[in-house]
C-alpha cells in the first residue's frame, strides 16, 4: 500500500528576477515497510524534496504545482495544526549533522522527552523509561548516563544513534534520513545503516533515504530514485536500476562510483 | 581536556572569574544585604515609616554612647532637649540628666511580617519617652533610618518587577520579530523605534499624565511599574531580534520544526534560551533605570505619595540647598540610590566581561 505519494511536485525560487525550478514535476511513491533511496548529484534537489514533504521548505522557495499525499491526505492543503501533528509523530527526520540538529543547551534525554511530551500522553515516569528504552534500541550501551549528557559530550556515532532514537520515539510510519552517515567514518556508516534496516523490520516503518553512497543504497533499499537537476531521470526496483540502468545519467553515476 | 571536563568547566569558570572580581563580589553582597533589609524592614527599623514627632523636626543623628564615666557599658543615649537660637532655628542638645539604654527586641509600633502576621517587636529601640534617630529625622520628626528601610522596599522591588515585565515583553517581541522576519518584523521594529524616539523622561511624564492623579498609593506603585516597563522593552527587543535573526537559521530550529513543535514553542524553548547570557547582564544594567525612574517621578511628586516612603519621595525634602546645608542627613536616600545603582552597574559589567567570551564561543557553532 502506498504511504506517501509525490505527484508532479514543482518547487521554484526567484533568483535575480528569473524563476528557477528546483524540483521540476517529480512523482514518486513510497510504499509501506519499504526503503526508498533518493540519489543524485549535489544540488539535484534531494534535500528540497525531503523538506517539501514536511512542508519545511526554507523561506523563498514556493511550491508551484503538484501534490504530496500521506495516506490519501493532501499534505499541501493540510492546516498548519494538522502538519504539526504529522511532523515528528507520523513522519520524522534524521539530519546529516546531529551535533547541530540537537540544541546544544539541553540534554539528549530532555530533547527526546520533548517529542514524547508533544505527541503522547505518557506520564513523566513512563516517558523516562521510554527514553532509556529508545536509547537502548538504537544500540547505546549506557542509556541512563547518555540521557543526561549534552550533545557535545557524545561521539559522532552516539549522537547519530541518539538522533535516530528521537526520530523513532513516537513510532512514526516514515523516517526521512538526509545523508545520515556522510559525516561518519566507514565502519560507523555500515553500523548505522544496519541499525536502520533493523528498525525498519522491528518497527514496520518506511525510510526515505537520501544518500550519495551507492554501495549502501544498493545493499539496503527496495527502490531507487535517481535525480538530476530537479528532475527524476530514473526510478525502479534496486536490482533493475543497478543492473540495467536505462538513463544515461544513471549509467554515468554507477560508473563513477565503481571506480572508487 | 576531555569533552566532559570542558563542559563542566565552562559554567564554573564563568562563576569563578566573576567572583575573582572582588569589587563585583562585594556588590553582590551589598545588594543581598539591601534586599534582606528590605524584606525585614518592619523588624529592623526602630519605628514605623509614619510615626511623627513634630517637636523633633530635623533632629540630627542621635549620639550613641558606649562609655559612662569612662567605664564601658551597654550602649545608651541621653534624652533630647530642644531650644531656639537667636534666629529662631531649632537646636537640639543632649539632656545629660536622663539615660536610656538601647534595648534589643523592643516592643514598639505594629507592623506586619510578609504582609500577614502582625507583630510589634523591633530589633532594637529605646524607651518611648525619647527618640532614637540613628540617621537623623526628617521635617516631621520621622526616623530616617526607618523610612529608608521601608522606602527600600519600593525602590528595590520596582527594579525587579519592572525588569521582569519589560524583559518578558522585550524577549517575546524580539523573538517573534526575529523568528518570523518579513512584514511582522517590520511592523514590530517600527513600533520599537516609536518608543525609542521619544526621550525617556518626557515619555515618563506623558504616560504618568494618562493615569488619574487621585490614585491610591498601591495604584501609583503599580502604575509606575507599568509605565517604566512600557518604556524599557523596546531597546531589548531590538537586540534580541537581531540575535534571533541568526539563531533561527540554526539546524536545531529546523529539527525542532520537524518534530512538530509550534512556532511559539520553538521561540520560547529553542531560540530564546540562547539569548540568556546576554539577557542576564542586560537585566543587571537596566535595573538602575527603573530605580532612577521611580525616584525621578516621586521626587517631582508624581510617584509614591507621603506618608509612604520611597527613596525618591524622601529626596523631595532635599530639593532646597538651604536644607541640605543645615540638615545634610536628609541626603541619605540619595546615597542609597547611588549605592544601589553602582552595585547593579558593576555586577552587569563584570558579567559582561565573563560572559562575552562564552557568547562569542557560541557564535562559532
Ligand atoms: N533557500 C534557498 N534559496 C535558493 N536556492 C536554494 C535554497 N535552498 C536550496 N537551493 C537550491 O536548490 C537546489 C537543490 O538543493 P538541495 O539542497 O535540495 O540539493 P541536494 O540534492 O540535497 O544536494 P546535496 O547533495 O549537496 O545535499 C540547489 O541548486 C540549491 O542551490
Ligand atoms: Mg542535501
Amino acid at each position: 500500500m502506498s504511504l506517501v505519494r509525490f505527484s508532479g511536485l514543482t518547487v521554484s525560487v526567484m533568483e535575480k528576477g528569473n524563476e528557477k525550478l528546483l524540483l521540476d514535476g517529480i512523482s514518486l511513491e513510497i510504499s509501506e515497510f519499504s526503503i526508498v533511496s533518493l540519489v543524485g548529484g549535489s544540488g539535484s534537489g534531494k534535500t528540497t524534496a525531503g523538506l517539501a514533504l514536511l512542508r519545511l521548505l526554507p523561506v523563498g522557495l514556493t511550491i508551484k504545482r503538484g501534490e504530496i499525499t500521506y495516506k490519501d491526505e493532501n499534505l499541501l492543503k493540510a492546516s498548519s495544526k494538522r502538519i504539526q501533528q504529522i511532523r515528528g509523530k507520523e513522519i520524522s527526520m534524521v539530519f546529516q549533522e546531529p551535533l547541530y540538529a540537537f540544541n546544544p543547551v539541553f540534554s539528549i534525554g530532555s530533547q527526546i522527552n520533548e517529542v514524547l511530551e508533544l505527541h503522547t500522553s505518557y506520564s513523566k515516569e513512563k516517558r523516562k523509561e521510554r527514553i532509556w528504552e529508545l536509547l537502548d534500541m538504537v544500540g547505546i550501551k549506557d542509556p541512563k548516563r547518555v540521557a543526561n549528557n549534552y550533545p557535545h559530550q557524545l561521539s559522532g556515532g552516539m549522537r547519530q544513534r541518539a538522533m535516530i532514537a528521537q526520530a523513532i520515539a513516537t513510532n512514526p510510519k516514515l523516517i526521512i534520513a538526509d545523508e545520515p552517515t556522510s559525516n561518519l567514518d566507514v565502519t560507523l556508516q555500515a553500523k548505522i545503516m544496519k541499525l536502520f534496516v533493523k528498525l525498519k523490520e522491528e518497527l514496520k516503518l518506511s525510510i526515505l533515504l537520501i544518500s550519495h553512497d551507492l554501495g549502501v543504497v544498493e545493499n539496503i533499499s527496495d527502490k531507487v530514485v535517481v535525480m538530476y537537476e530537479g528532475k527524476i531521470v530514473e526510478a525502479g526496483d534496486t536490482a533493475s536500476v543497478f543492473n540495467e540502468p536505462k538513463a544515461e545519467y544513471t549509467q554515468r553515476l554507477l560508473e563513477v562510483s565503481k571506480f572508487k | 581536556m576531555t569533552k566532559e571536563m570542558k563542559h563542566i568547566s565552562e559554567t564554573q569558570m564563568a562563576f569563578r572569574q566573576f567572583f575573582k572580581k572582588r569589587v563585583a563580589a562585594a556588590c553582590v553582597g551589598t545588594l543581598l544585604l539591601l534586599y534582606f533589609c528590605a524584606i525585614f524592614a518592619g523588624f529592623l527599623s526602630p519605628y514605623s515609616y509614619k510615626t511623627e514627632q513634630r517637636q523633633f523636626s530635623y533632629a540630627p543623628p542621635t549620639a550613641i554612647h558606649f562609655f559612662d564615666e569612662r567605664k564601658l557599658t551597654k550602649p545608651f543615649v541621653y534624652g533630647m532637649k530642644m531650644d531656639y537660637d537667636e534666629v529662631n532655628k531649632r537646636i537640639y542638645q543632649e539632656d545629660r540628666s536622663v539615660k536610656y539604654p538601647i534595648e534589643l527586641f523592643k516592643k514598639g509600633d505594629k507592623y506586619k511580617i510578609f504582609g500577614l502576621i502582625t507583630c510589634d517587636y523591633h530589633f532594637f529601640g529605646v524607651d518611648e519617652s525619647t527618640r532614637l534617630y540613628i540617621l537623623g529625622a526628617d521635617s516631621r520628626g520621622r526616623d530616617l533610618l526607618s523610612r529608608l528601610l521601608y522606602g527600600s522596599r519600593i525602590s528595590l522591588s520596582i527594579g525587579l518587577i519592572g525588569v521582569t515585565i519589560s524583559f518578558t515583553i522585550g524577549l517575546l517581541i524580539g523573538g517573534i520579530a526575529g523568528y518570523y522576519g518579513g512584514a511582522i518584523d517590520n511592523f514590530l521594529m517600527r513600533l520599537c523605534e516609536m518608543f525609542m524616539m521619544v526621550p525617556g523622561f518626557y515619555l515618563l511624564l506623558a504616560l504618568r499624565a494618562a493615569f488619574p492623579d487621585n490614585f491610591s498609593s498601591l495604584q501609583v506603585y503599580l502604575a509606575i511599574i507599568v509605565i517604566l516597563s512600557f518604556i524599557g522593552w523596546a531597546g531589548l527587543a531590538r537586540i534580541i531580534r537581531g540575535m534571533c535573526l541568526s539563531l533561527r537559521e540554526r539546524d536545531y530550529v529546523l529539527a525542532a520544526r520537524s518534530l512538530g513543535l509550534s512556532d511559539f514553542q520553538i521561540i520560547v524553548q529553542h531560540i530564546l534560551p540562547h539569548t540568556l547570557s546576554y539577557s542576564i547582564f542586560a537585566i543587571m544594567l537596566s535595573i538602575p533605570g527603573y530605580i532612577l525612574g521611580e525616584s525621578a517621578l516621586s521626587l517631582i511628586g508624581l510617584g509614591i505619595q507621603d506618608p509612604f516612603a520611597s527613596w525618591g519621595n524622601m529626596l523631595s525634602d532635599a530639593m532646597s540647598i538651604v536644607k541640605i546645608r543645615f540638615y545634610p542627613w536628609i541626603l541619605w536616600p540619595a546615597f542609597m540610590i547611588f549605592l544601589t545603582v553602582i552595585c547593579f552597574n558593576v555586577i552587569g559589567n563584570a558579567l559582561r566581561d565573563v560572559l562575552d567570551p562564552m557568547l562569542k564561543g557560541e557564535g562559532e557553532n
